[in-house]
Order: C-alpha cells, then structure tokens, then sequence
C-alpha cells in the first residue's frame, strides 16, 4: 500500500506538471505584468483560434466511429440546427441523440 | 459589467453539454480505471488525477502504463505527446486575461481543457472583469463534473466490485462523447458566421 502511494504521487505529480506546463506555455513567455504583447503574438491569439477548434473538430472525429456515416449525419444535424434555430444546447443534445441512435442501428 | 447572477447563468447554460461528456467520459474512465489498472486505491487514483490534470485523453491512456507499472517519467514523457496541443491555446487568451490576478490566473491555466477553451476564446463578454468572473464559474463546474465522473467510476466499481462490468457501462454511454464534438461544431459554425457576417 505504501509503495503504491508513492508511486500514485510520483505519477500524478508528472502528469500534473507537464499538464500545467504546457497550459502555461504562452502566459509565461509573454504574460509577465506591465509587458505588452508583441504584435506579432497578438496577431496569432486573433488568427489561432477557429484554426485550433477546426483541428478539435478533426482530432475528436478520428475517436469517433468515423468510417461509419453516423458522426457526419449527426454532425450535419448540429449544424443545422445551430444555423436554424441558434441554440446551442438544443443542437447538440439533438446531434448527440442522433449520434447515439445511430450507433445502435 | 453585467449582474453576477446574469453571468453565472450563462457559464451554467455553456457548461450543461460539457457536462453531459465529461460526467459520461469520466464515469466511463474511472471504471476502467479501478477495473483494469490493477490497483488498491482506485478511487483515490481517480480523484487526483481528475483534479490535477483535467485531461480526458491522458485519463484513459495512462491506464495501461500504471498497470504495468510505467516510471513516472515515462508517463510524463507520454503526456507531452498527447496533450501537447495545449500548449497553444493560451496564446488567444493573453490579452483577455492580462488583469486576471495570481491565483485565479493560475486557476483558469489549469482548467485550460479542450472545451473550456473554446468556450471561454468564443465567449462574447466584453468586459474583462466580466469575462474573469464567467470563465472562473465555467472552470469550476467543468472541474466539478470532471472530477465526481472519474472518482464515482472508480468508487462504483471498488464498492459493487465484480456487479460492475466495465463493458456494459461503456456499451451504455457510447455515443456521448459526440456531445463534446458537437459543442466545438456549434461553436466553429457560430465562428464562420462571425466571420461571414459583420466580424467578431
């Protein structure tokens, strides 16, 4: 018991560090107080954004079922929907139900 | 500045689809935690790793590893390669975020998930005080459903031991996990019809 309390602080320490470490990344390079940001930094914080949801969008298909049709029939719900009806909550509970009806064909 | 009570009902509304996966992905995690990483302290397992790392892909892949017993090192070392996409999304919240004192700042760092970054990058709040005040409730309830998820999984199956079959489970919920995709597919439309539309 004791050796696998060590172990689990060890590992949650790690991951805890290398979690926050990258999350910090940008603050601690460019965050400091009083500093202002380097155009350039600032020009990417208002481009990168839709590029990094774009690529969530893609990375999290690839853990769907994505050579069945049912993430892009779902996904094409959601989207229709949110442009309809914008509400996101309905939109995506009706894109999940769909998803999940699907699955289970 | 917007009423507190205004704000918080927003970051409320924002998180149910987030909660919606992580409660499910959570679960689904801590089960296979306590099930098949061969471990005592399952549930205490889940808590802390839930807590301090707050990432849903290391949750699951770090399994296998602490089952057979993988260094700590290793296991940091994998993680650089999972998570390493975060190390990008702090550079479209600098600027939001340059009034945010110490603590708090650290905080909102932590909590810097998939989702909530979305989320908080998207959010239309223009003050920053107000913005602050938003992305702190979001983090906290998305911290709070990320967490009873993976520590309830790993609890339910330390407690109802073998009643508790992990595939059922994950036979159960499969499919939620598509809440999350569709919250950034909500969010990426909204972005393009921003950008089609009159701008951000």
């Amino acid at each position: 018991m004791g050796d696998e309390i060590a172990y689990m602080l060890g590992v949650v320490a790690a991951g805890f560090a290398v979690n926050f470490g990258l999350r910090a990344l940008p603050f601690a390079l460019f965050g400091g107080k009083g500093r202002s940001l380097p155009k350039a930094v600032e020009k990417l914080g208002a481009v990168i954004s839709p590029v990094i949801i774009a690529c969530l969008i893609v990375y999290s298909y690839a853990s769907l079922e994505w050579r069945t049709a049912a993430p892009y029939a779902a996904g094409f719900v959601t989207i229709a929907l949110e442009l309809r009806k914008k509400n996101p909550l309905l939109a995506i509970i009706a894109g999940t139900l769909v998803y999940m009806a699907l699955l289970r064909f | 500045m917007e009423e507190q009570k205004t704000i918080f009902r927003r970051a409320l509304a924002d998180s149910l689809p987030v909660m919606m996966g992580y409660t499910t992905m959570g679960l689904v995690a801590g089960v296979l935690l306590a099930a098949k990483g061969n471990l005592v302290l399952a549930p205490l397992w889940g808590l802390l790793s839930s807590a301090c790392w707050i990432t849903g892909t290391m949750s699951f892949a770090f399994i296998p590893e602490v089952a057979a017993r993988s260094s700590a090192y290793a296991i940091a070392l994998m993680t650089l390669a999972v998570n390493f996409r975060y190390a990008f999304y702090g550079f479209s919240l600098l600027a939001r975020w340059q009034g945010v004192k110490s603590w708090r700042k650290l905080y909102l760092i932590l909590l810097l998930t998939d989702e909530n970054y979305a989320l908080e990058d998207t959010s239309p709040l223009k003050d920053p005080r107000d913005h602050e005040r938003y992305c702190l409730i979001l983090s906290a309830l998305n911290h709070s459903y990320w967490v009873s998820g993976v520590t309830v999984g790993a609890l339910l199956v330390c407690l109802l031991g073998f009643a508790i079959d992990p595939e059922a489970i994950r036979r159960a919920t499969n499919g939620m996990e598509f809440a999350m995709v569709a919250l950034f597919l909500v969010i990426f439309t909204d972005q393009i019809k921003g950008f089609c539309g009159h701008g951000r």
